[in-house]
């Protein structure tokens, strides 16, 4: 997984469960790994992109770097982005964070 | 470098493969399966679980259709294939289809009458039975709903056989025909995943293998064989032809059944370790409704679709369950086998009437859904109106959109369709593809289009069929 | 009117009450016309409060509903109230889209299973559904002409939308609570016609109507009043119920003679014809109209220019005789007649020809 990748599952776990945060970020990994490789590729070049432009926010200032909750709000802002592939790029981490989050969190079935 | 040889090697274990096996081993044959994906215990995972998916899945669940919107879908990567992830529902194909299909793509042996025969012996092997006593309370509501509006709706049988107790146990491949295969004398090697097919001429001599030995050591092979049947279902059989070599009318006209899903909250406790059995037919051949896995996970990601913050429904999210509307659809898809590439790019467009159909679908199951007494519906459309009554309902018309619905299906079907019409099919009425005497297709991609139902029954008949006609022909 | 053949035909009495969808439109306002003389209630679907005002003020008799035929909500308020054993005449469709292709399907199939479901479900005696030529294609031949017996052939996304229409409203009455009748119509012509048609005249008028080949190519076309004594009829005709009947003119007509007549009767209304009699067009630029149609709706766009003129070059024509048969319906006006009666209410209503 990639840096921002790492920070993107970051943002979007909401738990503060470190244990938990651990999973959801070994279970993504694992999934990307495992993932068809032009899927995983083109998720890799827009997070090489995306990764460039937060650095250039957190460089002058529009993003502070410990900012959790800015990080997130920025990257489900994308998610109604007009673009396809960022929209696109939001739901697939995001799907893989809820679904994993919930499901690594105690009484699954219930 | 171990070289085996076999009489028939069948690629894959899912529905088509361990049909295909067990008839051939029952007839005498000597049969070898090569599975890509691991031999998991049954029991060992919790039914759609994410540790399931990790297991069984290719791509953890993950895959995607790539087109304007991308479509997710899931399939099975292990021994017995989707049959071990699936609800296990069992459906007929039904007469109208085949009958149409027959026409267009002049297939033999395809009238109701025969296919009829061969579903009664796949029924004869498996269980199929509708749930003991009273519905879980996710499928009740479905009923519930249907029956207020008049709306045609059925219990679906699964392949489930039923203790005395009621205990259910789902009659997958690993359970039933595979292990049926093994006794006959077929040999089943898993993590074994066929990288091409060796050809000679008009024949295929074999197939070229890498295996994965548990301790972790890799082995490439080449197994010998006089017949082949590729059986790794609508995105791995045509990827595989296509890495051999063989394009013809292989690995287009791919079609499924792309599903949208509504989040609904209900003033009581749903159940969630089962899959709602009841579909809602009213609106079939276009349109079928039912529900979906709806665990915790599957609950959080439903909800999280509209793009809304959820906490609040997610604290109640025992009263929560997911449904969904999947289409019969215009569209198509390619599969496309890159070289250099391990998995197939695949694609999907969806047409306008498709969109439309998915709106309209979307539109139904809320009424339904809110018939059922549900007071919350969150449809899996970014942007999408929360809905909790019918007036509010109708802006889900235009909120369905290519840019902002959340789409999946767990139904390929039709990439190497079967019959006697060579402009539009790349094997023969009984899968033997066409330009080869001994390399036979026997799965979903010979279906040759989406059947509006969960395809397995279908694939397994016409496996029946295709070894049938094998064994006869010698 | 002389409808010579209606007596042979058995016939129920016609409902008390009404609902009607696409009440505004161009048949939809020739229909409420004819209706409000005759039944105590016209309930009336119309999608805009601009599109209410003149059909709330035909007759006390009938009620306005304003909304979108695609929500389950409004067509519950359109059913609510009127009892059972109405009769429903479901002609709201939209045939030129707007923004996308994509309307076609929204309200011609979505619209037509929300009527049918709730027809269903409020009793309703009989369901009149409007169809269209277009599930049917074009003729194969031009000597061909199609009957009830013709396969299905659909042209481009608006033949698409009205065929799956037709699956769903001859699924309802196959289903058995409720009888549904279908009326194909074909190009239709008359009073209340939309602003797009008085092009049509004008066109013609100055000569400028394309006429593509040698225009022996043949449409039926129906007159607006035929076409609602054909759905009043389908209404009560006993042996209409889980049929579909082609109603139109008595004959179809040869393009070049609808063109000729139009001009005849422009003139015999006073309007002075200019141009040639014919623009003459060669069949090819038809195809690559068509063509291109196809292309453009393929991406969800519609061009109405293209999508008529693509379809001129072909015959589409039909035979009443099972209408004549079965519903005892009799078109009582012709070519002439009935595009003199159009030509005049443009005139009246100030439109410019």
């Amino acid at each position: 997984m990639l840096w921002f990748e790492r920070e993107v599952v970051g943002a979007l776990t909401g738990s503060t469960d470190q244990p938990l945060r651990s999973s959801v970020e070994a279970f993504v990994d694992g999934t990307l790994r495992d993932w068809p490789e032009h899927l995983r590729l083109g998720v890799a070049g827009e997070s090489v992109l995306l990764g460039a432009y937060v650095a250039v926010l957190r460089r002058t200032g529009r993003l502070a770097p410990g900012d959790r909750e800015g990080l997130a709000r920025l990257i489900e802002g994308w998610e109604s982005s007009p673009v396809g592939l960022l929209r696109s790029y939001v739901r697939a981490m995001k799907s893989l964070v809820v679904m994993a989050e919930h499901e690594f969190a105690p009484e699954a079935v219930g | 470098m171990a070289d085996l040889s076999t009489d028939v090697l069948v690629v894959g274990s899912g529905a088509g493969g361990a049909f295909t096996a067990a008839a051939l081993a029952e007839a005498g044959r000597a049969v070898m399966v090569l599975e890509e994906g691991p031999q998991v215990d049954p029991d060992a995972h919790e039914p759609f679980s994410l540790a399931e998916m990790v297991a069984k899945y290719r791509h953890h669940g993950a895959g995607a259709a790539i087109g304007n919107p991308f479509i997710a879908y899931a399939e099975g990567r292990c021994v017995g294939g989707s049959t071990e992830i699936n609800s296990g529902l069992y459906h007929r194909l039904p007469d109208h289809l085949a009958a149409e299909w027959q026409v267009r793509y002049a297939i033999d042996e395809f009238a109701a009458p025969a296919l009829a025969a061969y579903a009664d012996r796949v029924e004869a092997h498996l269980d199929v039975n509708t749930v003991p006593g009273a519905p879980p309370a996710s499928s009740a509501a479905l009923e519930r709903g249907a029956t207020k509006l008049g709306w045609r709706n059925v219990e679906f049988p699964r392949v489930f056989s039923y203790d005395a107790q009621g205990r259910g146990t789902k009659q997958t491949m690993s359970r039933t025909m595979l292990p049926r295969a093994l006794a006959s004398g077929a040999t089943l090697v898993p993590d074994c995943r066929v990288l091409g097919l060796v050809r000679r001429g008009d024949r295929v001599v074999g197939a070229r293998c890498r295996r994965t030995h548990p301790g972790g050591g890799v082995e490439r092979m080449t197994v010998h064989a006089e017949h082949v049947f590729v059986c790794g279902g609508a995105v791995h059989s045509p990827a595989l032809l296509q890495r051999s070599g063989i394009w013809r009318n292989i690995g287009n006209g791919l079609k499924m059944h792309p599903t949208i899903k509504v989040a609904a909250r209900f003033p009581h406790p749903v159940d969630h370790g089962d899959v709602p059995m009841h579909r809602v037919t009213e609106f079939s051949p276009f349109i079928a409704i039912g529900g979906s896995a709806s665990r915790k996970g599957q609950v959080a990601l439903a909800l999280a679709d509209t793009g809304a913050p959820y906490d609040e429904a997610m604290a109640d999210w025992e009263n929560i369950s997911t449904y969904y509307a999947a289409i019969r659809s215009e569209g198509s898809g390619r599969v496309l086998a890159v070289r250099g590439l391990r998995a197939p790019v695949v694609t999907y467009s969806l047409t306008d009437a498709d969109l439309s159909r998915l709106a309209r679908g979307l539109m139904h199951l809320g009424e339904l859904l809110l018939a059922a007494g549900a007071t919350e519906l969150h449809p899996s459309v970014f942007g999408g109106r929360v809905v909790r009554r019918l007036d509010e309902i109708g802006s889900w018309w235009d909120q369905v959109t290519r840019q902002h619905s959340s789409l999946m299906t767990v139904h390929l079907t039709s990439s190497i369709r079967m019959g006697e019409n060579r402009a539009l099919t790349g094997a023969d009425s009984y899968g033997r593809v066409w330009g080869y005497r001994n390399l036979r297709v026997n799965d979903a991609s010979l279906i040759p289009d989406a059947p509006g139902v969960n395809p397995q029954a279908a694939i397994m008949a016409i496996a029946t069929r295709n070894c049938d006609q094998f064994l006869t022909e010698g | 009117m002389t409808e010579p053949r209606a007596a042979d035909v058995p016939t129920s009495t016609p409902a008390a009450a009404v609902v009607v969808t696409g009440a505004s439109g161009w048949l939809g306002q020739n229909l409420v016309r004819t209706l409000v003389g005759q039944r105590d209630r016209v309930r009336c679907l119309v999608p805009t409060d601009d599109a209410a005002a003149p059909v709330s003020l035909l007759s006390p008799s009938v009620e306005v509903v304003v909304g979108d035929v695609r929500d389950p909500a409004t067509v519950d308020r359109l059913f609510d109230g009127v009892g059972t054993d109405a009769a429903v005449f479901h002609a709201a469709a939209v045939i030129h889209p707007v923004r996308s292709t994509r309307e076609f399907f929204d309200v011609n199939v979505g619209g037509t299973q929300n009527m049918v479901d709730r027809a269903r479900r409020n009793g309703a005696a009989r369901f009149v559904h409007v169809s269209s030529n277009s599930p049917f294609g074009i003729n194969p031949t031009p000597e061909h002409t199609f009957t009830e017996d013709s396969p299905y052939n659909p042209y481009l996304g608006y033949g698409q939308s009205k065929y799956e229409a037709e699956q769903i409203v001859q699924k309802a009455n196959d289903r058995g609570d409720l009888a549904t009748v279908m009326v194909r119509a074909p190009w239709f012509y008359g009073p209340f016609q939309p602003p797009r048609q008085s092009q049509f005249f004008r066109t013609i008028r100055r000569g400028r109507f394309p006429l593509v080949g040698d225009g022996t190519q043949r449409r039926s076309m129906a007159y607006t009043d035929n076409l609602v004594q054909g759905l009043l009829r389908a209404e009560v005709a006993d042996k209409a119920p889980g049929n579909a009947y082609w109603v139109a003119d008595a004959r179809p007509y040869e393009l070049r003679e609808i063109l000729a007549t139009v001009r005849r009767a422009l003139e015999a209304e006073g309007l002075p014809t200019s141009g040639p009699d014919t623009l003459r067009l060669p069949r090819l630029a038809a195809r690559a109209a068509e063509r291109v149609d196809a292309l453009v709706q393929k991406r969800g766009r519609y061009l109405q220019p293209l999508h008529v003129l693509g379809e001129l070059n072909h015959t589409i024509a039909c035979d009443i005789s099972r209408a004549r048969d079965e519903l005892g319906y009799e078109p009582a006006v012709a070519l002439e007649e009935g595009m003199r009666n159009s030509i005049r209410w443009c005139l009246e209503h100030g439109e410019q020809l």
